[in-house]
């Protein structure tokens, strides 16, 4: 069951980028306009990638702001560097290659300390009752969400990537330039890390599921 | 199978990515463990909360800023300059905002200032003015010290050939009074040359100048009448310091002498 909603949220994640680049002359076309530099093409590739590097920059800074900034950098980097483009791999992944890079070299050198997360998450705990909260959403996903963000950039991009983007280790190796061992592995210490942070919520969690 | 390999290889186990066998191991651990099996649960609730994170989206507004961004770094740059050196100006001038007088003060005060640095740096000639006459004093001086010892070295030898030569027993009423004049006039001249040679470090002939003085000062001091021994003295002194063949040796290379001269200058 649970694989199974896993899976599904994963399809529906990747469907439409999926979609775009299967039709791949539509967007090569679509590249060519833009090397053009014709605002009209240019708009429509924006409309095609925008939720998924819009979604990518959130769940990377977890903020509004931040996520509309990069969003920004991502798409302005791609269309400066359009004709660099050569075709070697889909213009999706391409495209979310640069947002990638720009998320990473955001955060990098950003690093939250973990004293710090453990009183955020500790507060949480405290506010829970005032929590607001709907039918879809678990009160547990604040904790989750703050528990992210203490992740090392490096770590909480694949996170981010795999299991709230669902992209696939290999898809990952390819955006990040790394090898799928290493995407596997990090992967691994990140959900480690996040369970460590998580591990004295979870009786509370079970209560609550 | 031990708890570290099986923590290790869950995130794998939770994919159905182990093989058959490999799996009924975990499954089996997992029921006889609690910590792998807490840690299970715990990894499974991170995987699913993850996984139904809600989908945001881009705000209409983001496209209007991107577009804005791509027509500055559309421009061609000198566009881009002049915007940023109008925008710059744009912020000064709320920075600093004087009465118009007070402007024009502080323009033509700067105006003043630089026209004097430039003045000063590009058309300030007068040390070299300076230098170049001073070399030209300095030329001229060691031309006329130079002439004025060839002069002297000219005068003295034949004085001092005149006196060599004389055959006392044979001229017995002899006047050294001209040989005298001529040798108090020499003096004066080796004084104003060794002041002259002393200034142009030309210590060679300034030394020969020297030693030419002694025996001319004993010329100078002779008696009016017959004094065979001072002649005889003053014709030894010549021939001792090989005097006429020093000049002789200053007369054969005149050049190298000027061009020593100039050198030390």
């Amino acid at each position: 069951m649970l694989q199974a909603a896993i899976r599904l949220n994963k399809n529906k994640n990747v469907f439409q980028a999926k979609k775009n680049d299967e039709s791949g002359s539509i967007d090569w076309e679509l590249v060519q306009r833009c090397r053009k530099g014709e605002r009209k093409a240019q708009y429509e590739l924006y409309q095609l990638y925008k939720d998924r590097v819009f979604n990518i920059a959130y769940r990377m800074a977890n903020s509004q702001q931040d996520a509309e900034d990069i969003t920004q950098m991502a798409f302005v980097r791609v269309f400066q560097k359009i004709d660099s483009f050569r075709g070697d791999s889909a213009f999706s992944s391409w495209v979310y290659r640069l947002t990638v890079n720009i998320c990473i070299n955001h955060f990098r050198r950003e690093k939250r300390k973990k004293e710090l997360v453990v009183h955020e998450l500790s507060e949480l705990a405290t506010n829970l009752k005032i929590l607001k909260t709907n039918e879809q959403t678990s009160k547990m996903k604040p904790f989750l969400e703050k528990a992210i963000r203490a992740l090392p950039a490096g770590y909480r991009m694949i996170f981010v990537l795999y299991d709230i983007e669902g992209y696939k280790h290999e898809e990952i190796a390819e955006m990040m330039n790394i090898s799928e061992g290493t995407s596997k592995s990090q992967l691994h210490k990140a959900r480690k890390e996040l369970k460590q942070y998580l591990e004295p919520y979870l009786a509370m969690y079970q209560s609550l599921a | 199978m031990i708890c570290k390999n099986v923590q290790k290889n869950l995130s794998d186990y939770l994919e159905k990515k182990l093989s058959d066998s490999l799996q009924t191991r975990f499954e089996k651990h997992l029921k006889e463990c609690p910590n792998c099996g807490a840690e299970l649960k715990t990894l499974k609730m991170i995987v699913m909360e993850a996984s139904s994170f809600e989908r945001v989206v881009a705000p209409d507004s983001l496209w209007t800023r991107i577009e804005n961004e791509l027509e500055v770094t559309d421009e061609p740059f000198p566009t881009r300059v002049s915007n940023a050196v109008a925008e710059l100006r744009q912020r000064l001038s709320h920075l600093f905002k004087f009465p118009v007088p007070v402007i024009q003060m502080a323009g033509v005060l700067a105006i003043l200032v630089v026209g004097v640095f430039l003045g000063r740096t590009f058309f300030s000639t007068r040390e070299n003015v300076n230098l170049g006459q001073q070399t030209a004093v300095q030329q001229a001086e060691l031309k006329l010290i130079s002439q004025r010892t060839e002069h002297y070295l000219e005068k003295s030898t034949i004085l001092f050939l005149g006196i060599v030569n004389t055959e006392f027993l044979q001229e017995e009423n002899s006047d050294w009074s001209t040989e005298k004049r001529v040798a108090r006039n020499l003096l004066k001249e080796a004084a104003f040359l060794k002041g002259g040679l002393s200034r142009t470090k030309n210590e060679r002939v300034k030394q020969l100048v020297e030693e030419l003085e002694l025996i001319l000062l004993e010329i100078a001091n002779l008696e009016e009448e017959q004094d065979i021994e001072n002649i005889e003295l003053v014709k030894s002194g010549i021939d001792r310091k090989g005097l006429l063949l020093k000049i002789y040796l200053h007369d054969l290379n005149p050049e190298q002498n000027l061009k020593s001269a100039k050198n030390i200058l």
